[in-house]
């Protein structure tokens, strides 16, 4: 069990760190790059007809790092319990 | 991929919910029967899950200079095909709507559509056509992961072109979409695939008897050129 939560700690930090880091950075996102495009189709016409009631902005970063954190604690803690059952079968 | 809150005019945020419910609905019928009839399966589940949870998290830099997210939904969907992917995308597509103002709640039926059934369901074909032509193993992960990715956006470029044609039409709108999307995704896609590789490697000399039991890989042999069903 000691294991499984190293490696769930080990890919949970990576993870959030590297999430942190990738929304930290100051490329437009294609997502940004379409609304404009929307708007070029549209001629500057179209408007959403409705925006999102929570806009994280700052924490954004953080819960994108949550989200890659949470995965990789995930993927860490049950690939280690794939290698110890793997450990422990007998050789076929 | 992506679409905003609110960005879908009417009937084009219904269209796609219509599409996607049923899907998800058949999703959660397998994905419950894969939880009382196989549970040796379920960890398998949540590694393809977590793996989907972080890859759609992380916002990469692309050689345009623009940046964009990965799908990771290539692994679920050679694991236990797209419906149960789509039921895995739709819980992170909700996660990012609601706590991130990523993509939206009017929007999660055509988002839904583009990263848990059209990109998943291609990437399986992939798989599945590679593996019919017997190309390597893991060149077929790698091709299934690749193209879950890219399908994922231009699906997503098909979408917002269908929503907002050009006074040309849905082809040049398509075009336009496509390129804002597809030269940035192609590396991140290509990267995908590696990564997934990894993964799936990892897995294949863990515990080759599950891919076994999915169906993933033939039981004859667990070396990768002679996995085949």
């Amino acid at each position: 069990m000691k294991e499984e939560l190293i490696y769930a700690a080990a890919l949970g930090i990576f993870f959030a760190l590297l999430a942190l880091a990738g929304s930290n950075q100051t490329g437009t996102g294609t997502d940004d790059l379409a609304k404009d495009a929307v708007l070029d189709i549209t001629g500057g016409s179209y408007h959403p007809w409705l925006s999102s009631p929570w806009q994280p902005d700052e924490s954004q970063g953080l819960l994108f790092g949550l989200q890659a954190g949470l995965g990789g604690a995930a993927l860490g803690y049950f690939l280690c319990r794939y290698r110890k059952g793997s450990q422990s079968r007998p050789n076929r | 991929m992506h679409i905003m809150e609110g960005f879908l005019p009417h009937p084009w945020w219904e269209i796609w919910f219509a599409i996607s419910l049923p899907v998800v609905a058949y999703g959660v019928k397998v994905a419950g029967n894969l939880a009382k009839d196989r549970r040796d399966a379920l960890p398998l589940l949540a590694v393809a899950g977590a793996f989907i949870f972080v890859l759609s998290s992380l916002k990469l830099p692309s050689v345009t200079g623009s940046s964009s997210h990965p799908t990771g939904t290539g692994l679920d969907a050679i694991f236990f095909g797209p419906a149960v992917t789509a039921v895995v995308s739709t819980v992170v597509l909700i996660y990012q709507a609601l706590f991130l103002a990523h993509g939206g709640i009017t929007t999660l039926g055509a988002n839904v559509f583009s990263m848990g059934i059209a990109g998943p369901a291609l990437g399986y074909a992939a798989y599945k056509g590679a593996t019919k032509l017997r190309l390597n193993l893991y060149a077929a992960v790698f091709l299934s992961a690749f193209t879950s990715d890219l399908a994922t956006y231009l699906t997503t470029a098909l979408q917002l072109a269908m929503a907002f044609p050009a006074a040309t039409g849905v082809w040049t709108s398509f075009q336009a979409f496509a390129a804002v999307f597809a030269i940035t995704q192609i590396p991140l896609a290509a990267m995908e695939g590696m990564v997934t590789v990894f993964i799936f490697r990892y897995l294949l000399r863990a515990r080759s008897d599950a891919l076994v039991r999915l169906k993933v890989i033939s039981g004859r042999s667990t070396k990768p050129a002679e996995v085949w069903h």
